[in-house]
């Protein structure tokens, strides 16, 4: 199974999110998704829009690029995060940019749910960056949906379990996997969203998940500075995740 | 008639999410300190979230949830109004669905039952709620009746006062009832400092539930708007479905009322993958939600403790004219039925309240039933169908979501 690990740039600086990132990929993270910080993440949970309100602060386009020139040479893949409220006034220079950094792909959360008539345009600007199109499905998307972004895309897709990144609510995690498989044969899944304990990740596993992604359950290590700490929870992860 | 009530009713509850024409916004938590979407842990019960926030498109009712329902008089009729096609000179057909003949009078009960079952195995002492008409608080105290719990019930202060018989049948289920702004909840407290003659709105005493259900650990059973509510109720739309299939008949147009959107919801949603069918949503015209309303992030609740949703919303902080109607004076509408208002399978009208009274009056002598006034606004819009389109001949099917008993108080002295 496939892991994603989830940094806000710029979080909890430049300096310290740079040696975080190396470490996740020295435990064998397959992906890093990078977020842009911004003034209305709507749709994250209270951990990770603290990091959003911190790392306006200290986010740098500079520093972005060095830490994307140094992961690209470890062969891992980063994608990068955006609300689209917070490029909607251009869109066209911050894919660009998105590209002029290196990342291989990038994730709008809240395109299809906000700017659902807009979406395809998007996705076809973005792949026509060379850029992946990363589509974020949820439970509420509905079923006409999901077939149309997966027929405009190829690459893997997201899905999120809940409504808010790092909530704990209630959840059928087995009817939620048959019917995201269902609707998305073939393609890779990646299930995110509240995902921090071993059993989560040992259900999704054992239901046969291509990936998971985890973000809201690093960010204490990361507020805290606490490598050893970030390397104790992926080695768990790890170890139940194979 | 045993045999046909099996058939007719469902043994599933329909969620339309997955078959929306655009994804559903989720809930937004604005909360300073930690998430109001978490919060709900604390106030839902647990196999409601589970449904609230899985979206599958088919949940099986229980058992002992279909006893209870067959219990409270489900299910309810399909009737053939051909008395009011006579008198309307309308040469289609008019059926009506029935919901006023459960035991408590309307659609409530439907929710209420899984919520209060749902609860009750969560070893909690009781439930909370609001009420505007008293509909919702009626079916809340016989629910917790039904599955061994204490009900407090906040009424809006208007309803409270034009409205006592509700009170009393909801006492007669052991429900506790209080008017609401209250002095029992610091919400309640500041409304009623702000202005001491408040006549209350639904927001407010939403707030007041959440409230006293946070500090008192108590379930707090939602009466309208949530996902999970509308699927819940989606059984008065598939028995409909089942009662037309049994008369060999096909709907084509289908006509509700509108408060936060639950009766009609329940009973159009089953069939919204027909695109042939025709679906308008009544509401008041003192409450112009979908009119003049915004469609945008809004509160649930006046004081803004539950999660904001995308909808339909007059603003939380709204305050309707006191009409009749307690059940229609909600400031907005389920986020489901927001969507497909503004993609445009679902029309909306509205309906003054005289237009509502003439209805009512014309529907009461031709059908015998004495219609709630929320529901007097679906039967004024048939009516005004029919009267559009006298050559017909398409079939009508109107949900009456209650009966209006123990509205005579108060509209029986307007009616000539």
């Amino acid at each position: 199974m496939n892991l994603t690990l989830y940094f806000t740039l710029g979080y909890p600086d430049n300096k310290s999110l740079s040696l975080f990132v190396g470490k996740a990929r020295d435990l064998g993270a397959e992906r890093i998704e990078l977020g842009f910080p911004c003034s209305d993440p709507r749709y994250d949970g209270p951990a990770i829009k603290n990091t959003h309100r911190s790392a306006l602060l200290s986010y740098s386009d500079n520093s972005t690029r060095e830490m994307l020139e140094d992961l690209s040479r470890g062969g891992l893949s980063v994608y990068a995060l955006a609300y689209f409220s917070s490029i909607v006034d251009d869109p066209g220079s911050f894919i660009a940019k998105v590209r002029d950094f290196g990342f291989s792909g990038l994730m709008l959360p809240d395109l299809i749910t906000d700017y659902f008539h807009d979406a395809e345009r998007i996705i076809r600007n973005v792949e026509g960056e060379g850029l992946e199109f990363i589509p974020f499905v949820s439970q509420a998307t509905p079923d006409s949906v999901i077939t149309k972004l997966s027929a405009l895309t190829e690459s893997w897709i997201y899905y999120g379990l809940l409504p808010s990144t790092g909530v704990s609510l209630p959840t059928s995690m087995e009817s939620i996997y048959l019917r995201a498989r269902e609707l998305l044969r073939g393609r890779e899944i990646c299930f995110g969203f509240g995902i921090r304990t071993a059993s989560q990740i040992s259900e999704l596993s054992a239901l046969g998940a291509d990936g998971i992604a985890i973000g809201s359950a690093l960010v204490d290590y990361l507020e805290h500075r606490d490598i050893p700490g970030f390397t104790s929870f992926l080695e768990g992860v790890n170890a139940v995740r194979n | 008639m045993l045999k046909y009530d099996e058939e007719v009713l469902p043994t599933k509850w329909y969620n339309v999410v997955p078959d929306l024409p655009e994804p559903l916004p989720p809930p937004l938590s604005r909360s300073q300190e930690g998430s109001s979407i978490e919060l709900l842990n604390r106030i839902i019960p647990r196999e409601m979230l589970r449904q609230e926030f899985s979206f599958n498109r088919y949940e099986n009712i229980p058992e002992e949830i279909r006893d209870l329902y067959r219990l409270v008089g489900r299910p309810t009729p399909l009737i053939r109004a051909n008395k009011l096609e006579e008198f309307l000179d309308y040469r289609g057909k008019i059926f009506l669905k029935y919901e006023g003949a459960t035991v408590t009078g309307s659609h409530k009960i439907n929710t209420a039952i899984p919520q209060a079952y749902y609860a009750s195995g969560e070893s909690v002492s009781g439930v909370v709620t609001e009420t505007g008409a008293g509909q919702w608080g009626t079916a809340t105290t016989l629910a917790a009746a039904l599955t061994g719990l204490h009900s407090k019930v906040f009424m809006v202060r208007v309803s409270y006062d034009q409205k006592p018989l509700r009170k009393t049948v909801m006492a007669l289920y052991g429900g506790e009832v209080v008017a609401s702004p209250s002095g029992e909840t610091k919400f309640g407290r500041k409304m009623l400092e702000k202005d001491p003659q408040s006549t209350g709105s639904l927001g407010i005493a939403i707030s007041e539930a959440v409230e006293y259900a946070l500090d008192h650990d108590l379930k707090y059973m939602v009466g309208s708007v949530m996902n999970s509510v509308l699927s819940h109720q989606s059984i008065i739309g598939q028995e409909t479905m089942k009662q037309l299939e049994i008369a060999g008949e096909e709907p084509q147009v289908m006509i509700g009322c509108v408060g936060g959107g639950s009766n009609f919801g329940g009973f159009v949603f089953p069939f919204i993958s027909n695109e042939e069918i025709e679906m308008i949503a009544s509401t008041a015209s003192e409450v112009p939600k979908f009119s003049m309303g915004k469609y945008d992030y809004d509160a649930m609740d006046t004081a803004g403790i539950l999660p904001y949703v995308k909808m339909y919303s007059l603003g939380s902080d709204f305050i309707p004219p006191p009409i009749y109607s307690g059940g229609l004076r909600y400031h907005g509408a389920a986020p489901s039925l927001s969507i497909l208002v503004k993609s445009g399978r679902i029309s909306s009208q509205e309906v003054e309240e005289m237009e509502v009274l003439a209805a009512l009056e014309i529907f009461a002598r031709n059908t015998g039933i004495v219609a709630a006034p929320e529901s007097g606004h679906a039967i004024a819009s048939a009516i005004r169908y029919a009267k559009d389109h006298r050559q017909g001949p398409k079939t009508v099917v109107l949900n009456v979501s209650g009966h209006g008993n123990f509205d005579l108080s108060i509209y029986g002295r307007e009616v000539r």
